[in-house]
């Protein structure tokens, strides 16, 4: 409401531009050149000032005198004796009216296509309303502008990284352990804090650098009776995410060896090398999805999809023709060698159903898939030429050529011509 | 303040009604000066004044919202994040397109405000004439920040955040270039103005020169402020050294920069002569259509630069008409009207009016030339869709040579009579000049080699330029002339604007000696410098010493410290940096620049190596900074000339006098 008052006082004052001049008293508009003339006689006094006060030579001035006189007579001569053209009501009457109708008529036309009259003003500080939130934000940007100008307090950094873990700002956090690595000296913790900050960072993937902070870590830890486990955890999770499952239980298992039987982290170690046997299997079974996520050489693309450190890769949802869940499940349970068997009677299940229907691609792939990981290399070429003779879609041809090569199989420039 | 009614609201309505009192302004005063009704015309200047205090409503409602961050104000939203410092969050007002063209809309309404305040000796039908024209540039604007480019639009809901403002514009560069430039630009609305009503009243008024002349110095000063800011932001910022790039962004504020250089000097000539009226009333149409075509070639996003931050068609089309409707209607006002002034005093081919005509002609000409430079890869690009980039050597062919005859014969124009002239007279009285010249090349010569003439050359013609300034406020106090101890008080004596003249065409010297020193005589060392590695650059040592992430209010920064030693003695430790903004995802140099002397050296960081080095850039920039100092002469000259506010006639010297003594300057009045 109080904004259409103040709508209202802005828009009588604007009225009142033009109203109020329009009803003061009219006088006499003087043509151009009577204007010229005045212009010209105001010089002269001027220049009878400048040469009093000795601003001016005597001859220039003469000489400025004789210009300006003879653009004054110029003038003089062209002056008419000025109209005097009074009255005219009519034109104010219709400048009035205009102003009175126009001005609002426009100004509300426009406004009330674009304006929101109803909304208040949102600010920010109003909106948040929690001065405690504000509270830390405030702390850390002083904490920020005091390392900004003392950069080498490395005691600063390192409490500054924490919050910033805490603050969900795990590259901030990074930089900062960074800073006190290089003003206080790399430590077995601060390496760790490092590492776990850029891991964190990366959205769970240990990356070459991750890994260099791990190494570090290891390094600094020689010296000391406990070592540096939790990088070596991690360092065993950067080798899993690169697909080598095997290699990083092993290090586990080492892990888990050498620590302390009341190490408080044995537990979690044991779980992880659990779920990693888990994902192990799981990484087979997947052979029988759609074609990701892959496995073996091809596995990289792995550690993308876990969303936390250290969890297995989430169970791939089943697809027609793959294992089921229970199936998977029970994989799980096996003794290896039986899990081996359990996976190769699946695989000449496939084989053979692909001989009574050869026409599918889809199994053609997952076939080709697993004999590559199985690393029965003959069987997946052999796989592939069947594959590219009798499937009718092309579509489908084409993949199956392309997975041959992304597989490195021999012989497979000549057979995707 | 807030609690009770929307600011946001009240400063979208102010400009509302600014629009409609425009409307009103374009139409009433013109009404009321074709039928001399003086009630009529004095509605223009109230009207003028109202709309100066709706726009500046406006504009201080959306810096409110902006220093509130009501990110329910979509432009508030687009532009700016709550952490950014208080600072940038008041220049980001003006850091986007809506902002700025408000801003443009603001300097407008202020320099017809202006006028109506102040223009009361003015002849009344000229000013009512004036203000009308005035109030169409407004009411175009106007429409198109409201049909295009309304910075009051409000979101619902309102957003937690903003998107915060182009790290680049994130710079106290940011904060005044902008206005400056804007103050320059619109400025010559003013001298537009002037110069469609006379064309309208069909005449020029002896008051009509007298009035031109200051605002557009005003508007002069602040464009060459603006330009020289722009370009020392461009150099500091971009990190990549440069100070002048022929951007067509650069070049658009450049070309009214030149016109409005010879508006300047013709517009003496008409004050002073009542000569070339015609012309000055073309100069400034031309110069106004230029900067109209500056804000159209930056605000359109015709161009993709680091400027043209405005990418709609539709704003572009709109521009376009405004353009086409200001310069065509103007310039075909100008083919009917002209012919009807009456032309003003005669004189030699060698005078001081010649010797402007002279400047006149050769600044229009490299108007054109830049005009040429970037317009046809726009309009190549048009027509074939190929893409081409005019640069530096271009402008090396064109514009360099049309200067050179230019800013040689610059030294002689205050050294001319009036109506007639003597050329041997003057190159007598300049004698100091030249010899003092021929040295500095000669000296110049010695200490860089005889490889190195043209550049030689170009240090002299700065020096040229300095010293015939001073040689002309030498000679007319009488000092050449044996004047002795006179000569003090006939130099405290001389009018203010001819030290204006002296210190303006310094500033030029200097300028000049800045631009040639940088681009001959720099240093550029490129190297890959791993941890206590170090390179030269000139006299300097620079040793990379180690590498500090931080962290600022709203980006992360790498900061690379570098040791700069000379003769093997540490000076200092510098720090150029890399930083990087979060809510755009965007990066940003920031070199080091260290000046010593007039001279500086300018650090910054290329991309990371691999290996973990870093690729350091470094430049010797000798005498860089005088071509920023000496534009702040430029501006500063034009300033005192301001302050003069005498009339001022031109009147040759009386035959008699001249055959009776020896040849002296005319000093009439001026």
């Amino acid at each position: 409401m109080l904004l259409w008052l103040a709508i209202a006082v802005l828009t009588a004052v604007a009225i009142l531009a033009v109203l109020v001049p329009l009803s003061r008293e009219a006088k006499t508009v003087a043509p151009g050149a009577a204007e010229d003339a005045a212009v010209y006689r105001r010089q002269l006094t001027e220049l009878e000032r400048e040469r009093e006060a000795g601003r001016i030579g005597k001859e220039e001035a003469e000489a400025a005198r004789a210009e300006i006189a003879r653009r004054l007579l110029a003038a003089e001569r062209e002056a008419e004796p000025a109209a005097d053209r009074k009255g005219g009501l009519w034109r104010r009457r219709a400048t009035a009216i205009v102003a009175l109708t126009g001005i609002p008529a426009v100004a509300l036309a426009f406004y009330m296509a674009q304006g929101s009259p109803g909304m208040p003003d949102q600010p920010l500080q109003a909106r948040l309303g929690t001065p405690s939130g504000e509270n830390i934000s405030l702390l850390v940007a002083r904490t920020e502008e005091y390392l900004s100008r003392n950069p080498d307090d490395g005691q600063g950094w390192e409490i500054l990284a924490p919050v910033y873990m805490r603050l969900g700002r795990p590259r901030d956090a990074a930089r900062a352990y960074e800073n006190a690595i290089r003003v206080l000296g790399s430590s077995t913790e601060r390496q760790t804090n490092l590492g776990d900050a850029l891991v964190m960072a990366a959205g769970g993937v240990v990356t070459e650098e991750a890994r260099g902070a791990f190494q570090a870590a290891i390094e600094a830890a020689k010296a000391s009776e406990e070592g540096a486990p939790e990088a070596r955890f991690y360092l065993a999770l950067a080798k899993q995410q690169e697909g080598d499952v095997a290699a990083a239980v092993k290090e586990l298992r080492e892990l888990l060896e050498g620590a302390p039987a009341d190490a408080p982290w044995r537990e979690a170690v044991q779980e992880t090398i659990a779920r990693l046997a888990g994902a192990q299997n799981e990484a087979a079974a997947a052979l029988f999805q759609s074609p990701e996520p892959q496995v073996g050489p091809v596995a990289r693309s792995l550690p993308e999809t876990h969303p936390e450190v250290g969890s297995p890769a989430p169970a791939p949802a089943p697809a027609a023709g793959g294992p089921s869940e229970e199936e998977v499940a029970a994989a799980a349970e096996m003794a290896p060698e039986d899990r081996m068997a359990m996976i190769e009677g699946m695989v000449e299940n496939l084989a053979s159903r692909l001989e009574e229907q050869p026409d599918d691609a889809e199994g053609w792939l997952k076939l080709v898939r697993s004999y590559a990981v199985l690393g029965r290399k003959q069987d997946a070429v052999e796989a592939v030429r069947s594959a590219l003779s009798s499937v009718s879609d092309q579509g489908g041809r084409r993949e199956i050529a392309q997975l041959a090569t992304d597989l490195g199989l021999p012989g497979m420039e000549e057979l995707s011509q | 303040m807030s609690g009770f009614f929307s600011i946001a609201e009240l400063g979208h309505y102010a400009l509302v009604l600014a629009l409609a009192l425009s409307l009103i302004q374009s139409t009433v005063p013109l009404w009321g000066a074709a039928a001399r009704d003086s009630r009529l015309i004095r509605v223009g200047s109230a009207t003028s004044i109202t709309t100066l205090f709706f726009v500046g409503l406006s504009f201080a409602a959306l810096v409110y919202a902006y220093v509130i961050s009501d990110f329910s104000v979509e432009n508030v939203w687009a532009n700016s994040h709550s952490a950014k410092p208080m600072l940038y969050k008041v220049t980001g007002v003006w850091g986007n397109h809506e902002g700025s063209m408000l801003l443009w809309v603001l300097i407008l309404a202020l320099f017809g405000g202006l006028v109506a305040m102040f223009g009361g000796n003015l002849p009344e039908t000229l000013k009512a004439r004036v203000l009308a024209v005035q109030a169409w540039v407004a009411s175009a604007f106007l429409l198109f920040i409201l049909f295009t480019s309304n910075p009051f639009i409000r979101l619902d809901p309102t957003p937690g955040e903003g998107q915060d403002l182009n790290p680049i514009l994130q710079d106290i560069g940011l904060a005044v270039h902008p206005p400056l430039l804007y103050l320059g630009y619109v400025g010559f609305s003013i001298a537009f103005s002037f110069a469609v009503a006379a064309l309208i009243e069909g005449r020029v008024d002896a008051a009509w020169a007298r009035w031109v002349r200051p605002w557009t110095l005003t508007a002069w000063l602040f464009l060459t402020l603006g330009i020289s800011m722009g370009s020392y932001w461009a150099y500091y910022e971009l990190g990549w050294g440069g100070w002048w790039f022929w951007d067509p962004v650069e070049n658009a504020s450049f070309m009214p920069w030149l016109s409005g250089t010879a508006l300047l000097h013709s517009a003496i000539v008409m004050e002073k002569r009542g000569a070339l009226k015609i012309w000055t009333v073309l100069l400034a149409i031309l110069t106004f259509s230029l900067s109209l075509l500056g804000t159209f070639l930056v605000r359109s996003g015709v161009l993709t630069s680091v400027h043209a931050f405005a990418t709609d068609p539709t704003r572009g089309v709109f521009i376009l008409m405004i353009l086409v409707l200001f310069i065509g209607g103007s310039l075909a006002l100008f083919a009917w009207r002209a012919p009807s002034l009456k032309q003003g005093g005669l004189f030699a081919p060698i005078s001081r009016e010649g010797a402007l005509l002279f400047n006149n002609l050769f600044l229009v000409a490299a108007t054109a030339t830049v005009f040429v430079g970037t317009l046809y890869p726009l309009a190549l690009e048009a027509v074939t869709e190929e893409k081409i980039t005019v640069g530096a050597p271009f402008y090396n062919l064109t514009f360099v040579p049309l200067m050179i005859p230019l800013l040689l014969a610059v030294p002689y124009g205050p050294m001319l009579a009036w109506k007639r002239g003597d050329l041997i007279g003057a190159s007598q009285r300049l004698g100091v000049a030249m010899g003092v010249t021929l040295l500095a090349v000669v000296v110049t010569l010695v200490f860089t080699g005889t490889e190195g003439v043209l550049p030689a050359l170009g240090i002299g013609l700065g020096i040229w330029l300095i010293v015939g300034a001073l040689n002309e406020l030498a000679d007319r106090s009488g000092l050449t002339r044996g004047a002795g101890r006179h000569a003090l008080s006939r130099f405290m004596g001389l009018p203010r604007s001819a030290f204006a003249t002296a210190i303006a065409h310094a500033g030029l010297g200097v300028t000049v000696i800045g631009i040639v020193s940088t681009t001959s005589y720099q240093i550029e060392t490129i190297r890959s410098l791993e941890t206590g590695e170090s390179l030269q650059a000139g006299a300097y040592t620079i040793t990379y010493q180690d590498f500090i992430p931080q962290t600022g209010p709203n980006y992360r920064e790498d900061v690379f410290r570098l040791q700069v030693s000379k003769d093997g003695e540490d000076l200092m430790t510098v720090a150029p940096t890399k930083r990087f903004y979060d809510a755009r995802q965007m990066a940003t140099t920031e070199a080091a620049i260290e000046t010593f002397w007039f001279s500086q050296l300018y650090l910054s960081i290329g991309e990371p190596q691999e290996d973990g080095g870093v690729t350091v850039r470094a430049y010797y920039k000798p005498l860089v900074t005088l071509i920023w100092i000496g534009s702040l002469f430029m501006a500063a000259g034009g300033l005192v000339s301001l302050t003069d506010r005498r009339f001022r006639v031109g009147a040759a010297k009386p035959a008699k006098v001249r055959l009776a003594k020896k040849p002296r300057t005319a000093e009439a009045g001026a």
